[in-house]
């Protein structure tokens, strides 16, 4: 079972946050090998800041065992200030109802025994709804991405509205694109949340 | 249509629309040109498709994009092959930028345009040569 929370720093339980950096250390720079800023063992950047507004998750143990990064683009992002070549030539969005999401995942670290595959995507999908649901609470209506060639495979087969920017690019020798996220009634449904008003309405 | 009749010039552009979608009817998909065809190996991919009971002997994405002159269409699926050399389109579709729409400029919808980009790789060229091996290898243009 996963307990899911969500807030800026200074809403987060005491330790969390710092418990959430060493799981972002432990996701991004010790598995993935992103090339990302560290500093005693634990992962933050510049994006990090009193304003962001994370989304972690946690296992019976109350190990931290997801987390999702969202930024309102109106401020300073990453993909517009790091990779704004992903945006196929566009500019890169800022406006009070797209949130760019980042640091999404659900990876298990020393977990014992193994979780299964039905596992990993339950916990996919229960994390990617906490998101949805974090982002539309602050007035969102649209996400804003970018992710390797897989994530955007399961967004789809989850049935999510998610549709590709552009071509991807090589970024640290992986293919990467930028998505959008779209968190419409298809999305809501797909993630099992409550529909729009006006959807609701017409039946 | 007349090809200068306003919904033509629209719909065979290239342009952005505010959305991010790239609107155009599936003849002009069609008749559109991928210099950019590239397929690759991801093994990753292949363990994912073996635990979903898809018995795949290799896996790997494809990418088409149209001229660099941005914005770029960009279409791309996930491939697997079996033991005996036939390939598929993997689970998860045809991914794009694309939304197709009807000549009078009606949205078709997500699952629609899925389905017709399926019906326009059905008549393309696109597996993979002799997959090379090694993860993220890139396969060559096609």
């Amino acid at each position: 079972m996963l307990t899911v929370v969500s807030g800026i720093k200074s809403q987060l339980a005491p330790g969390l946050e710092l418990e959430l950096a060493a799981y972002r250390y432990e996701v991004f720079i010790q598995t993935l090998h992103w090339q990302l800023p560290v500093e005693n063992g634990l992962e933050r950047d510049q994006f990090d800041r009193p304003d962001t507004l994370y989304v972690i998750a946690r296992d019976v143990r109350q190990v931290v065992c997801g987390c999702a990064r969202l930024l309102p683009t109106t401020q300073a992002y990453l993909l517009d200030e790091v990779f704004p070549g992903l945006m196929n030539g566009a500019p890169a969005p800022h406006a009070s109802d797209v949130w760019e999401l980042s640091r999404f995942s659900t990876k298990a670290t020393g977990e014992t025994p193994a979780i299964s595959r039905e596992e990993a995507r339950r916990r996919f999908c229960v994390l990617f709804a906490a998101v949805a649901e974090a982002a539309i609470g602050q007035g969102a209506t649209r996400l804003i991405t970018f992710t390797a060639m897989g994530v955007e495979r399961i967004l789809r087969s989850i049935g999510m509205h998610a549709h590709r920017v552009g071509p991807p690019q090589l970024i640290d020798g992986e293919p990467v694109l930028a998505l959008w996220i779209e968190l419409d009634d298809q999305t809501r449904q797909a993630l099992h949340l409550p529909l729009t008003e006006s959807s609701a309405l017409s039946h | 249509m007349s090809p200068s009749s306003p919904s033509c010039m629209i719909f065979t552009d290239t342009k952005r629309s505010l959305d991010g979608y790239i609107r155009m009817t599936f003849d002009a998909l069609s008749n559109l040109n991928f210099p950019s065809k590239l397929a690759w190996q991801d093994e990753g991919l292949q363990q994912d498709l073996i635990v979903d009971d898809i018995p795949a002997s290799c896996a790997g994405y494809c990418e088409w994009a149209t001229e660099e002159a941005a914005p770029q269409i960009s279409i791309g699926w996930a491939w697997f092959s079996l033991a005996d050399g036939r390939t598929f389109v993997a689970p998860g579709g045809m991914s794009s930028n694309v939304m197709l729409v009807t000549q009078a400029g009606y949205d078709l919808g997500m699952h629609k345009t899925n389905e017709l980009l399926h019906a326009w790789l059905a008549r393309e060229s696109w597996q993979p040569a002799e997959p090379a091996s090694g993860a993220g290898q890139v396969l060559g243009h096609l």
